[in-house]
């Protein structure tokens, strides 16, 4: 069991994006294959976990799913750091959302603090593509802020209908991958930090454990 | 010598849930003298039955209508028909609490009747007793466990019990005189301090039981000292308020009117009623606190209020809420408040749960990362309904450090699951744990013992001298 544990692979995902374009439905679609009905709007932050298997490696992506107003951004902040890979959402229905994009990703890297800025690795998810009326943002226009953006990936989806939104989330996770693997220095550091906290919380857990058990034979 | 009578509603189909309002009536004319005329003025019942409406009335919980007759015909036309005059209070109009004691119901009742006479009757009949439709497609403690990657086992939840029986009319009728008795004289000489928070030990132990809920519309604006906060805005009216253009704000309360409790009756419907005065109270918030502008969170707070003032008596409660009880320091810019809070709860828990906290700062978890909602929304998200509504009825009496004993109650009680925990366990114990939540953990809930002056204390170490170590951590 133990050896299996060590395989695992931590990623944290961090999603942004304006405030209801669907950050929480497109979570809630991929970690429960539901979509939610009575959706409401994330005050700090919410945190979901999916295990899944890529390229034959166990990885465990935590999902930080983040407020979108503005005002929240302080709060924001606290998710950034450290995180492996980032998912900006936009609603295809609301241009204001996708001329947000700019400060969303200015936002993180600045206040994330990755150490590559450049290549440090986004994902730009535009969502609501059901609500097709002819005057969704366009892919043309969405990939061309991509490309003038450090060439980032684009992809179109829809939590309504379930459209794309595992792909999305499959990229986003192995483009975190990739990036561990640069920095390989810092996986085994990480591991080993994890290790040692379980041990420590399982002892005194033993020890919290006995203590009922005895007082129940007297 | 008291006669019930009871009045029932159906709604066309059989076998549905149905609602029960109990109109006690006493012969004893000595405290039938005491009802609000309006009453009887504002909706006038007409029953098919023997029943006639002009017997006096105390508590309205809900429709009324006759079921037997219904039966009978098997038509599916209303029985009830209401003549309601336009209670919302108009801008300027003083309005006594006394007088209009019973408004509150009054206002539900009417809201249901119209929730009845535009819904389709299907949905709405199964409605909770609080007005929230059943069958809403809520998450399952399994839900949670897979979202959350939480393997953890859950502890026998479904063994609690559930929350006291408060079906008891004449008790409930008993309370409510007491805390009519107990609100005239209420704010005490000196007005509501928001540093102090004091208040009558007894008052504090009957709002600790909970308020009664027909009453507790009044209530909470009594506590919340609305005509104070009115006198001291004397300048602004509500209607000047939420008139007032604030085009920033305007996009954002629109998106967010109709994800705010969708599942509840009142605010179902697309621009219905409910969302209307919803989208007004926020507006005008947005204009009231300039500096902060609207804020998600403040969404809730005033949702939940909306369910028992009506509305611009809503808008001012919340303002007391904003400005009596310091809680606009979580929505100004960079939410200074928040961090604060933090602070003082990081310490809190040091103290009272050393090895919950020890643990929690092995995992890395601050407390931004889940208890910022608690203390924000005054724990409306997330929670059952009915321990909302209890824990507002502590927070309008004792302030801020109810929140405080919420959520070291909420990590205490689970502490044994907590220290073997790794991550995805804490949101899994933490989330699950909560919407399991009974009204008896509520009256628990005050047996942790935190001071608002202790609070004060550590507030006032944040500002001057504060554990860096704490801050770093809190912090990030």
């Amino acid at each position: 069991m133990e050896k299996k544990k060590n395989k695992k692979v931590f990623l944290k995902v961090v999603i942004i994006g304006d405030s209801g374009v669907g950050k929480t439905s497109l979570i809630h679609r991929y970690t429960s294959t539901r979509f939610l009905q009575d959706f409401k709007p994330t005050i700090g932050a919410e945190f979901s976990n999916k295990e899944v298997v890529i390229n034959g490696k166990t990885v465990v992506a935590q999902i930080w799913d983040t407020a979108g107003q503005e005002r929240y951004q302080s709060l924001g902040i606290s998710f950034y750091r450290g995180a492996d890979c980032c998912g900006i959402v936009f609603d295809r229905s609301d241009h204001s959302s996708f001329e947000n994009l700019d400060t969303w990703k200015n936002a993180f890297l600045k206040h994330g603090a990755p150490k590559e800025e450049g290549t440090f690795p986004f994902l730009v998810i535009g969502n609501k593509s059901d609500l097709d009326d002819g005057s969704l943002v366009k892919e043309r226009d969405a990939q061309q802020w991509c490309a003038d953006n450090g060439n980032l990936e684009y992809i179109e989806t829809s939590a309504k209908d379930n459209t794309s939104v595992e792909e999305a989330f499959t990229k986003l996770i192995e483009k975190g991958m990739e990036r561990e693997k640069v920095n390989l220095v810092e996986l085994p550091d990480r591991m080993s930090q994890k290790n040692k906290t379980v041990n420590l919380q399982r002892d005194v857990a033993k020890d919290v454990n006995r203590k009922p058990q005895k007082k129940k034979c007297c | 010598m008291e006669k019930n009578v009871q009045f029932r509603v159906q709604t066309p189909k059989e076998d549905e849930s149905e609602v029960d309002i109990d109109v006690v009536s006493s012969s004893e004319g000595s405290e039938s003298d005491e009802i609000p005329e309006e009453i009887s003025d504002s909706c006038d019942v007409v029953t098919p039955q023997k029943e006639k409406a002009h017997t006096p009335i105390r508590e309205i919980r809900s429709i009324l209508s006759s079921k037997d007759k219904r039966k009978k015909s098997g038509s599916a036309k209303k029985h009830v028909r209401i003549r309601h005059q336009n209670i919302e209070s108009k801008p300027g109009e003083s309005s006594d609490f006394f007088s209009r004691r019973i408004s509150t119901s009054e206002e539900r009742f009417v809201r249901e009747i119209d929730a009845y006479q535009h819904e389709d009757t299907k949905t709405i009949s199964h409605k909770n007793e609080y007005g929230f439709l059943e069958g809403s497609n809520k998450l399952t403690d399994e839900q949670i466990m897979r979202m959350t990657g939480s393997s953890f086992i859950k502890k026998q939840i479904d063994k609690r019990v559930k929350g006291k029986d408060k079906s008891d009319k004449k008790t409930q009728y008993v309370r409510i005189k007491k805390w009519q008795r107990m609100l005239e004289t209420y704010p005490y000489k000196g007005g509501k301090k928001k540093d102090t928070y004091k208040v009558h030990s007894k008052l504090k132990s009957r709002a600790r039981k909970g308020i009664p809920d027909s009453f507790r519309g009044t209530a909470w604006k009594t506590l919340a000292c609305i005509e104070e906060v009115k006198e001291e805005n004397s300048s602004v009216t509500y209607f000047d308020l939420f008139n007032e253009e604030s085009k920033k704000d305007i996009d954002s309360i629109m998106k967010d009117i109709s994800r705010t409790f969708p599942n509840h009756c009142f605010f179902k419907k697309k621009f219905g009623r409910g969302q209307k005065a919803l989208f007004n109270v926020l507006r005008a918030i947005a204009n009231y606190v300039k500096e902060s502008g609207y804020v998600q969170g403040m969404g809730y707070i005033s949702a939940i209020l909306l369910m028992y003032i009506p509305e611009e008596e809503a808008f001012w409660t919340m303002a007391s809420i904003l400005s009596k009880y310091d809680h606009i320091k979580y929505f100004k810019p960079k939410m200074p408040g928040l961090w604060e809070t933090f602070y003082v709860f990081q310490k809190l828990m040091k103290k009272k749960l050393p090895k919950v906290h020890d643990h929690l700062r092995n995992l890395n978890l601050c407390p931004s990362m889940y208890a910022s909602q608690w203390f924000m929304t005054l724990c409306s998200v997330g929670f059952p309904y009915e321990c909302t509504i209890r824990i507002f009825d502590c927070f309008l009496t004792e302030g801020p450090k109810v929140l405080y004993r919420v959520a070291l109650y909420i990590l205490k009680e689970n502490e044994e699951e907590l220290l073997l925990s790794e991550i995805e366990d804490v949101f899994a114990i933490v989330k699950i744990f909560i919407k399991n939540m009974t009204e008896d953990d509520i009256e628990k809930v005050h047996h942790i013992d935190i001071r608002t002056k202790k609070i004060q204390k550590y507030e006032q170490e944040y500002h001057s001298n504060p554990d860096k170590d704490i801050l770093e951590f809190v912090k990030v």
